[in-house]
């Protein structure tokens, strides 16, 4: 327990996870004000997407470069660091009781695993400083899609799509398991904004 | 080797400017290209008209201006995250110099990002249909003062709060924040989750629903108050030292908002007005087009007059004498005005835009007789009823029954209402059938009744 | 060596000082690191010895102008520091380099240091000679043009001392220039501040005796805030005696001095 404490306190998850929280909630806030109560699942997914990106800022430690040459296993803490950053995030949402439809909560729970690959790719590729942008960015944009049956629309906007949408779920696992797995193995990319 | 410097081109070259514009034009081009809605086809798509491509990428900025305010924030932290605030503080040079190099990087990548889909769409324009008016250029110009502004903002955040969560915060409390304005700024919106004129203060208006319709002059002054104040707080934020300057900075900001607030239109009708150089009616006799359509008019003129010299052999005095391209703006859930002596044209209809020919006069016919009291995209039975109606009343002037060009998706649907009803109708005296068509068009002009059902019951109000 | 000689230059100087304090206090946190000394430097190579947390450091970011003096006054070329109104004229002629240097990771040398020449106000046509000055005389120039980021450690310190090189200033603080340093590299470090005694009032603070002996005219030796000693290396060579700790006449001086400062059994 106590290295978990001084795990979490070296990535700042004492800060960042309050965040998260206040995140999801101010962003489920505009789906409840609208005309039924349960709000869609889009909005669900958009929030759940900020959560995520704020909470993406712990996947790097204050000194990239000492971690490693600790003698842990680090691919495995990294790989449950990712897996926790999704699950916290649709943790969130679920303490919230935003909803109760068990197709939302599908697709919730795809998005979040899709999602927390990205975040964990964009670490590994970009350093955790810049990992929040890449599924913010693709969430943002991806929520414009109007949505069909297409084949590209279904993987392109695949967070968007209803919950028997197959491309779409092949699409969160592939980035979910490509995420995890390079993070696991590369770890987040020092960064250039910090020593 | 000794080379000259620019202290503003390594600014381009190091800070995070170069990969904030990148991503802007990425994601723009991306959108605009690859991505099918309702920007890239019909008849308000972004390369239609120099309005509704600046109102298009403006559009864009729901999300870019999020992404530009998150990349201000990393670029802001850069000194604490690098540890230079001591060393910086020793040098003589005022914090102003510095802070005006580092965000003239970002606005000079920012605004080329930005400039990139504009002049895509503008050279799109320009060989498509191209009536050059200068009426477009406030809505690019404040869309590029809104990146910088959003830009300069978040990098005086990103100082004042140089911790990593930071820019996601931001970026995703901007993202809820354009998203939320965007759905009330819709000129089409029934029921807003924020004010108006509040929403105004988002530079990421709404979809675009009309070619005519275009941001009053007081929307672009408040906006502009409004983005002023932010970027010169984000200048203040990241000049200040003491606290007491940095919220003196923060209360400019609010400054800013409550005198544009007292700038922005109230209403909806102040804040949306018809493009009046669009708007302006290109004639060629009794047929007027707006000038936004002025190059479908030499195709219109013949069945226009066609049509027009039908309907008045079969109608007499009661038919339409002129025909105008409406330029009303529609609000949900109201029904488009229609008028006995003059045929208004719809160019979002698409049995008007994709007809040709004969085909063109029988829907112009259609339109005539029996104009339509719902939306072209509405599916719903009553539609099909209507069209049926329409085909009927075609038939009637024409003496054949064919289906109506651009109801594709219900053609088999109207057919078989309509042709019972069409044999029936024939089958009568011409006076009768005079007055079940009265009957019908009194129906469809008033929008209460069903049309198809006056032309098989008949002759009573 | 300047190859430019501008009106202030030329001009007689109005101080007979370069740093001038009296009564200096400074604070660092809530403690007092520095209690009231009084101060004359001019120009030389002034060595700034003393054990940790006596604050050296604090001394200097105070003559650097990063921290306000608490009581006192302090003069630097003859201008009054401490008022927020005269610092820049004072800060275009310091040049600094922390203990903690932090850089901008994506720059290149060459970039960095005319940045640090541009926010002291270099005269623009004057940078470009100016970096290339200051890099190769702390032996850069075949790495000018490689990023920061891909530095060893000696070499960003390096960078550090030729930032600080870079306005040719008539003050420089160094804390700690040395670290990272292999020892044919602090030979020439020691070169270049032999190089720069005639003009310039150097503060040197190091905790490597040897390179105070080496290129210093003057020692300070400080401790808990206070002066203990100010003088020649040799006269501190003079205090120490055979039963006094250290491996060199100036270590056995610098212990002899300290061991008669109270401290308690156990510290380092």
């Amino acid at each position: 327990m106590r290295w978990l404490r001084l795990y979490a306190r070296s990535r700042q998850i004492f800060l960042s996870l309050p965040a998260t929280v206040i995140s999801g909630i101010a962003a489920a806030i505009p789906s409840w004000s609208g005309e039924q109560h349960s709000p869609d699942a889009r909005s669900l997914v958009l929030a759940l997407s900020a959560g995520i990106a704020v909470a993406s800022t712990g996947l790097g430690g204050q000194d990239v470069r000492l971690d490693r040459t600790g003698s842990l296993s680090w691919a495995w803490i990294r790989a449950a660091h990712a897996l926790g950053i999704g699950m916290a995030a649709v943790t969130v949402l679920l303490a919230l009781q935003v909803t109760t439809e068990t197709t939302t909560l599908l697709v919730i729970g795809r998005a979040a695993c899709g999602l927390a690959g990205l975040a964990a790719i964009g670490a590994a590729v970009f350093g955790a400083a810049f990992a929040w942008a890449v599924p913010f960015a693709w969430c943002a944009v991806a929520y414009f899609v109007p949505p069909s049956g297409d084949r590209t629309v279904e993987i392109a906007a695949w967070m968007f799509q209803p919950a028997d949408a197959a491309p779409s779920t092949w699409m969160s696992a592939a980035l979910l398991v490509t995420g995890l797995v390079t993070y696991a193995t590369a770890g987040p990319r020092p960064s250039v904004l910090a020593r | 080797m000794v080379r000259s410097f620019g202290i503003l081109r390594t600014e381009l070259r190091r800070s995070v400017a170069p990969s904030a514009g990148g991503v802007l034009v990425l994601l723009t081009l991306g959108f605009l290209y690859l991505i099918s809605g309702p920007w890239e086809k019909g008849p308000t798509m972004w390369t239609a008209q120099w309005t509704s491509m600046a109102l298009w990428t403006r559009f864009l900025l729901v999300f870019l201006w999020p992404l530009a305010v998150g990349f201000g924030a990393l670029q802001g932290m850069r000194d604490h995250r690098s540890g230079m605030t001591e060393l910086l503080a020793t040098t003589s040079r005022p914090p102003l110099s510095r802070a005006v190099r580092t965000a003239g990087a970002s606005a000079l990548t920012l605004t080329a990002a930005f400039a990139c889909p504009v002049l895509l769409g503008a050279i799109h324009v320009h060989t498509s249909d191209g009536h050059w008016h200068t009426g477009w250029l406030p809505l690019s110009l404040v869309g590029a003062l809104s990146l910088v502004a959003g830009s300069v903002f978040g990098m005086g955040m990103g100082k004042v709060a140089p911790s990593a969560l930071t820019p996601p915060l931001l970026a995703a409390a901007a993202l809820m924040g354009t998203l939320t304005m965007q759905q009330a700024q819709d000129p089409m919106a029934g029921e807003r989750i924020v004010p108006l004129r509040f929403a105004l203060l988002s530079p990421a208006n709404g979809p675009v629903r009309d070619v005519l319709t275009t941001f009053s002059a007081s929307v672009h002054a408040g906006q502009v108050i409004w983005l002023a104040g932010l970027g010169t707080t984000g200048v203040a934020l990241l000049v200040a030292a003491r606290r007491r300057a940095r919220l003196a900075a923060v209360s400019s900001a609010l400054a800013a908002g409550v005198i544009a607030l007292a700038v922005l239109p109230p209403t909806s009708s102040r804040t949306y007005v018809v493009d009046t150089v669009m708007a302006a009616p290109q004639c060629n006799g009794r047929v007027c087009v707006t000038r936004a359509h002025s190059s479908r008019l030499p195709d219109l003129v013949g069945p226009a007059y066609q049509a027009l010299r039908i309907m008045r052999e079969r109608l007499g005095d009661q038919a339409p004498l002129t025909m105008n391209e409406s330029t009303v703006q529609q609000a949900p859930g109201t029904v488009r005005p229609r008028s006995r002596t003059t045929l208004f044209l719809y160019f979002d209809d698409w049995s008007v835009t994709h007809a040709r020919g004969t085909d063109l006069v029988r829907s112009l016919i259609a339109s005539g007789l029996a104009p339509t009291c719902l939306s072209p995209e509405d599916g719903s039975r009553r539609k099909i009823r209507e069209i049926a109606a329409q085909s009927v009343a075609v038939a009637w002037a024409t003496g054949e029954l064919e289906p109506l060009p651009g109801t594709l998706w219900s053609r088999d649907e109207a057919m078989a209402l309509a042709q019972p009803v069409w044999e029936t109708l024939h089958s009568r005296p011409e006076q009768e059938q005079r007055s079940k068509i009265d009957a019908m068009r009194r129906a469809a002009f008033s929008c209460q009744g069903d049309p198809l059902g006056a032309l098989t019951k008949g002759g009573q109000p | 060596m300047k190859t430019f000689v501008g009106a202030s230059e030329l001009a007689p100087k109005t101080y007979a000082w370069e740093i001038d304090a009296k009564g200096l206090s400074v604070r660092a946190g809530r403690r007092r690191a520095v209690d009231g000394i009084d101060l004359r430097l001019g120009t030389g190579v002034h060595g700034l010895l003393g054990p940790n947390g006596a604050g050296k450091t604090t001394l200097i970011r105070a003559l650097a102008t990063v921290l306000r003096p608490a009581g006192g006054s302090l003069h630097m070329l003859g201008h009054a520091v401490g008022d927020a109104g005269d610092q820049r004229a004072v800060r275009r002629a310091i040049g600094y380099l922390p203990q903690e240097f932090g850089y901008y990771r994506r720059f290149t040398v060459r970039e960095f240091v005319e940045y640090m020449a541009w926010l002291k106000e270099v005269p623009k046509k004057e940078i470009p000679g100016a970096v290339q000055r200051a890099v190769e005389r702390v032996g850069l120039a075949d790495r000018a043009d490689d990023r920061m980021k891909s530095l060893s450690g000696g070499m960003v310190r390096r960078v550090g001392i030729a930032q600080a090189l870079v306005n040719d200033p008539r003050i420089l603080l160094l804390d700690e220039p040395t670290v990272g340093l292999d020892p044919a590299q602090r030979l020439r470090f020691r070169e270049l501040l032999k190089s720069l005694a005639d003009e310039t009032c150097v503060v040197v603070s190091t905790h490597l005796v040897e390179d105070v002996a080496a290129a210093c005219t003057d020692v300070i030796l400080f401790a808990d805030g206070r002066l203990v000693f100010q003088g020649t290396p040799r006269e501190l060579e003079a205090i120490g005696g055979p039963e006094d700790i250290g491996g060199s006449p100036l270590d056995r001086g610098y212990s002899a001095l300290l061991a008669s400062t109270d401290r308690e059994a156990g510290t380092w």
